[in-house]
């Protein structure tokens, strides 16, 4: 595990401590997830994710171990509550509905249980996740991103103190991953309680989460902000993703300023502002001032030892070297921090060995990273985080 | 036909959805309990008894029951070996014979439901029981009818089984024939639409898959 020094504090709304064998696995993890926004689970498959999620929900029990969310205790060395007495919203990658009741059959199932008040009104729910006009319909007739964003509903509706989310877009195609991700990010706008979300998909992790548990072999690797966790030079490794594409920052930033003329947006992260394409064809006016989320690909960051001119590159940013790591022989993952004091926002170039040496790249040194266009990402207007 | 024919006849259509219904009764928290409570070689052994109809003589469970209910003193004993049973008694005997006939419907229908189904219940605070009235009954309910069609075809065999006994001990002459044969008629018919019913899996197989 890695402390970072810049984190802002944040409250914990879930503390766990692990310890079992189940089969010929060992699961032994401990950490802390913030008590609101979203917490992803990451890491290669068989480290155990899907496991952790089912001890959280109680539907496997760890031999030894701590649970605890909020001030409730799930589990100790005496205490063990079962899946039902446990406050916890599950979402399953099969969506699991019930299939002999209508929508609104399953949405009230939880509430009528749990009772209470619930922290998202039951109207609220269904119109961020769309789905007034399908309260009466049967759910065989759903389409796949209909039925997950049912199970989403109906587990919020039971009012959990925890949200555990197990790769709910991984049956849907590429084009209705991007369609549903809006909705997450509204919903964990609007929830305060953690929220544990496994994704395998990089792009959908770097757009919804807030605090990365990096999990392998059944331990923690890594447990800090997101931010921090892209912006670090052995994360692709870590994760196993083989494709170079997988390594990039993620910033978070405001939208200052808008030409929809040119298709383009300047975006403010801390330590220096960006040119990102933004195909948004609502007027200029519009959109300013609404935060949002970059993820820049190491491979679409060069570096350069003085401002480039009359190149192609839209951006091009003082940038301090932090940390300089060898990816391979060939290469080098390059971490930087924006501004010329090198405060600012984490960057992730990777960069030819040739180069480092030609260029003398160096922890420590001020250099000027050249960031290609990047996608400004599609949001539900209105909302900011 | 004559008055000692219908009255097997009318016995068996008016009692046996009483007995099939009380084997339902049994039959669903069984499998229930079995779907959950049961593992490894306890299953199996669970499995074997509730298939006992498979292997056994058909008649064997129902004859069995008849035996014991009829040594007690509801029984009476008009000297021979075989004694007519009072009709509740006689419902009491057809439920016992239809019961190891309607559970295995019902614990393949729960069977067949995904694990996911009972995992996302109970994270929505329903617990076993409330599982078990809000979900799994449900969710069977193909099953059920089924289970009731093959345990009502079970009970009418168990009543023309019986009737055919009475007969045997009770009359004599063209009474006894006409009764034998009514019994037996039931027996056979009963039989063979159980036979069919069972032919089919797909339609023992209740639960709708995701």
């Amino acid at each position: 595990m890695s402390q970072d020094a810049l984190v802002p504090a944040w409250e914990p709304g879930l503390s766990a401590q692990l310890k079992g064998r189940f089969g010929d696995f060992d699961l032994n993890v401990t950490f802390d997830a913030p008590n609101r926004g979203v917490t992803t689970l990451f890491g290669p498959p068989g480290g155990g994710k899907t496991l952790l999620l089912r001890c959280l929900a109680g539907l496997e029990r760890a031999e030894e171990g701590q649970v605890q969310v909020g001030e409730t205790l799930w589990q100790d060395g005496l205490l063990f509550l079962q899946p039902h007495e446990r406050e916890v919203g599950c979402v399953f990658q099969d969506a699991a509905l019930f299939p002999h009741l209508t929508v609104r059959g399953n949405l009230e199932f939880g509430r009528r249980r749990a009772g209470g008040e619930t922290q998202l009104d039951g109207r609220v729910a269904t119109r961020i996740l769309g789905l007034e006009h399908l309260l009466d319909q049967g759910v065989d007739a759903l389409t796949l991103s209909e039925r997950i964003r049912v199970s989403i509903a109906r587990a919020l509706l039971a009012n959990p103190q925890l949200l555990l989310m197990d790769r709910p877009l991984a049956m849907l195609e590429p084009e209705g991953r991007r369609s549903m991700l809006p909705y997450l990010e509204a919903l964990a706008d609007q929830l305060s309680i953690p929220i544990l979300y496994i994704g395998d998909d990089i792009e959908e992790v770097a757009r919804l989460a807030d605090h990365v548990i990096l999990l392998r072999d059944g331990r923690v690797r890594f447990s800090g902000q997101a931010a921090t966790f892209f912006a670090r030079a052995e994360t692709a490794n870590e994760i196993g993703a083989a494709s170079e594409s997988a390594a990039g920052a993620v910033l978070e930033g405001r939208i200052v300023e808008r030409d929809p003329g040119l298709g383009l947006a300047r975006v403010a992260v801390i330590g220096g502002s960006l040119w990102v394409v933004d195909l948004d064809p609502s007027p200029a006016e519009i959109g300013v001032g609404a935060r949002c989320r970059l993820r820049v690909p190491a491979s679409s960051v060069s570096l350069f030892l003085a401002p480039p001119s009359r190149s192609s590159v839209l951006n091009a940013l003082p940038a301090k070297v932090h940390r300089v790591a060898m990816v391979d022989v060939a290469r080098a993952a390059v971490e930087l921090r924006l501004g010329e004091d090198g405060r600012g926002a984490g960057l992730l170039a990777h960069v030819t060995r040739r180069s480092l040496e030609a260029l003398k790249v160096a922890p420590g040194r001020v250099m000027y990273a050249a960031v290609k266009a990047v996608a400004l990402s599609e949001r539900i207007s209105g909302s900011s985080r | 036909m004559d008055q000692a024919c219908v009255e097997p006849v009318w016995l068996g259509v008016l009692l046996s959805p009483v007995s099939t219904a009380a084997a339902l009764v049994v039959s669903a928290p069984m499998a229930w309990l079995l779907v959950w409570e049961l593992r490894g070689w306890r299953a199996r052994v669970a499995a074997v008894v509730l298939g006992s109809p498979l292997v056994l003589p058909l008649l064997a469970v129902g004859l069995y029951a008849m035996l014991a209910l009829a040594s007690g003193p509801a029984s009476c004993n008009q000297g021979g070996a075989w004694v007519f049973l009072s009709v509740a008694g006689k419902t009491l005997c057809a439920a016992l014979y239809a019961t190891p006939f309607v559970a295995p419907p019902l614990l393949a229908a729960f069977q067949a439901v995904d694990q996911r189904v009972w995992e996302a219940a109970a994270t929505l605070r329903a617990d076993r029981a409330d599982q078990f009235w809000s979900v799994a009954l449900p969710m069977v309910r193909p099953a059920m009818l089924v289970a009731g069609g093959v345990g009502c075809a079970q009970s009418v065999a168990a009543f023309g089984a019986m009737a055919l006994f009475d007969a045997r001990e009770t009359c004599d002459g063209a009474e006894c024939a006409s009764m034998m044969n009514a019994g037996g008629l039931i027996l056979m018919g009963s039989l063979i639409a159980t036979a069919i019913l069972r032919l089919d899996p797909a339609r023992v197989r209740g639960g709708q898959r995701e």
